[in-house]
């Protein structure tokens, strides 16, 4: 399977996301509901491997790209003021997204997937809620905790379908993209995110005080070394998936990988 | 006081809205402190808990089991108590029932992801329930539900709207998921389905006549009852029956342009409530809420003999007439 397969896959599944979401109103005054190609790429993965795909399962696989939109709009509500029709409205689109999952699989109807989806959904709230306790953490909770924000969702599809193996695959790939994420933003912007915030904070639980920017280097670069051995050694990825895994890791990854192993 | 007489008019479930609380303790358990302490908050909060009375009465009609039914009836309570931590970021809110919200307490983002916890709850309780036509109803409802708010927010500060946009409002707003209260309660308890849409019917019209009479007592009432200054729904931009009844009436329309404005003092909110009160526009919205409920009444009429028709008379009585 090439790049340009694969892409249309993606793209595919992207426009049926967007289909089952139309709604006038919310897309005159929010915009276009926001899935990131990376994530659809890793729900996608057991089917660019070449594992059998059914038709249920690229149903499915919308509504859990649908349920990504849900939770990102409510990511995307300001922390003190809301009162703006444009977050007014993304308040309101993530519960009608959110509705819109429940319904798909109702139809279906697949009652114990949406029972392992609504699992996850608990999961991702209690560790997105953490990140504003003020309590002090160690750094693996907080990896612990984007990891299940980050993956969650897909982690419970492919157990539903039996696709355990690639679970650890998409937590590296998801988690990775995602600290490259914060430290690009971070070099950009110098602005910390909470979450980069607490896993600064946790330098209180190690005898060295690095500044943030140092500890989100050191960990995308453990992790993407750590990835890349996974993808390399993995007994059931095919040689094609396998470069075009390594071709889509965040450039700000492969940029330390270099520069840490060279 | 109204909320003691609602509770005494259905004694005969005492002991299974006991058990419906419990459960609600126990679904609003998270791992997280912050989710537990807002959750808890909400649910100290208390509540009618009109919906899961809706879910077991209709269940009456059916084979009942408390075990099964509870599952409903705590997911449509759990599903309205997200929707309410939602709507008070919307509504910038913060206060609810007397207790600061989840919003002012953390704030917005802690509210958002509050709600979906409890959302997501609310889906793995009805997931017990082995019936897709069950799940069919429950998601077709909340996904109208989003767009009935939608169109709230589209309608806010729009004088030139009519009765039409106002019942369409309040259908999805509140009168669907009484309605739907009703319809799963039957559904899930293997009840007629005949009798079960007859159900769905009464909870439409009950809903829409408490949605009326809870629009006038935003108006009639004081502001010490509501715990709000009275008239807020206006303040906000929600056009209300009473408000399109008089919108026309040169007397109290500029009172209402200012409202809508942000520009209203508060001798004009007095003059407005004043002027409100006195005309006809609250006897009219009462005469259709009425309205209402008579067919609610004429549904429980349609029912098959069961003894507790004249508990689903007596809630639609008092959630029509309530005085507060």
């Amino acid at each position: 399977m090439n790049a340009t397969i694969i892409d249309n896959k993606i793209q595919e599944l992207q426009n049926n996301i967007l289909m089952q979401l139309h709604h006038r109103t919310l897309l005159k005054y929010t915009g276009q509901p926001i899935v990131e190609n990376e994530t659809l790429f890793y729900l996608l993965l057991p089917f660019l491997n070449g594992e059998i795909w059914t038709s249920e399962q690229d149903e499915v696989s919308t509504t859990i790209g649908i349920i990504y939109t849900a939770l990102h709009a409510h990511d995307q509500i300001d922390e003190v003021d809301a009162t703006s029709k444009n977050q007014q409205l993304t308040v309101l689109a993530g519960d009608f997204y959110s509705g819109m999952y429940y319904q798909l699989l109702s139809k279906i109807p697949n009652i114990a997937l949406i029972r392992s989806l609504s699992d996850g959904i608990i999961d991702i709230s209690e560790q997105k809620t953490a990140i504003y306790e003020p309590t002090s953490r160690p750094i693996t909770d907080w990896l612990h905790a984007l990891t299940v924000i980050e993956s969650k969702s897909i982690e419970q599809f492919m157990k539903h379908y039996h696709l355990d193996q690639y679970i650890p695959l998409v937590q590296q790939g998801l988690l990775l993209n995602r600290l490259a994420y914060e430290l690009r933003i971070l070099q950009e912007t110098h602005m910390k995110t909470r979450i980069v915030a607490a896993i600064e904070k946790s330098e209180q639980f190690t005898s060295t005080k690095r500044s943030a920017e140092r500890i989100l280097e050191e960990l995308v670069s453990e992790l993407s070394s750590t990835f890349t051995r996974s993808i390399s050694t993995s007994p059931f990825l095919q040689d094609e998936v396998k470069t075009l895994i390594v071709n889509r890791m965040p450039r700000i990854a492969c940029e330390h990988q270099t520069t840490r192993e060279g | 006081m109204e909320k003691m007489k609602l509770k005494l008019l259905y004694s005969d479930l005492k002991s299974d809205i006991e058990i419906i609380e419990k459960e609600l303790e126990t679904a609003l358990n998270s791992s997280s402190h912050f989710l537990n302490d807002a959750s808890l908050h909400l649910l100290k909060a208390g509540g009618k808990r009109i919906r899961p009375v809706f879910v077991l009465l209709a269940a009456k009609f059916g084979q009942y089991d408390i075990e099964l039914i509870k599952k409903v009836a705590v997911s449509l309570e759990l599903i309205h108590m997200a929707s309410l931590v939602h709507d008070d970021v919307i509504d910038d809110s913060e206060m609810r029932r007397g207790r600061p919200t989840v919003k002012s307490q953390w704030n917005n983002r802690v509210a958002m992801y509050t709600g979906d916890f409890i959302f997501a709850r609310a889906l793995q309780y009805i997931t017990d329930i082995d019936n897709p036509k069950a799940h069919q109803i429950l998601s077709e409802t909340m996904v109208e539900i989003c767009i009935g708010e939608v169109i709230q927010i589209e309608d806010k500060m729009q004088l030139d709207q009519n009765m039409r946009d106002y019942f369409r409002r309040i259908k999805r707003k509140t009168a669907l998921l009484i309605a739907s209260s009703c319809h799963l309660g039957a559904v899930v308890a293997g009840a007629d389905e005949r009798v079960a849409i007859q159900l769905k019917r009464f909870g439409y019209f009950v809903g829409m006549s408490f949605q009326i009479i809870d629009d006038i007592l935003d108006l009639t009432s004081t502001d010490k009852q509501l715990g709000k200054p009275a008239g807020s729904d206006l303040l906000q931009g929600n056009i209300t029956l009473p408000v399109l009844l008089v919108k026309d009436d040169p007397a109290i329309r500029p009172l209402i342009e200012k409202a809508l404005a942000g520009t209203m003092t508060e001798d004009e909110r007095q003059e407005f409530l004043g002027k409100i009160r006195t005309s006809e526009a609250i006897k009219k919205a009462k005469k259709i809420s009425d309205t209402y409920l008579q067919k609610a009444l004429r549904e429980v009429e349609a029912l098959p003999q069961n003894s507790i028709k004249k508990s689903l008379r007596d809630i639609a009585l008092y959630m029509g007439k309530r005085k507060f």
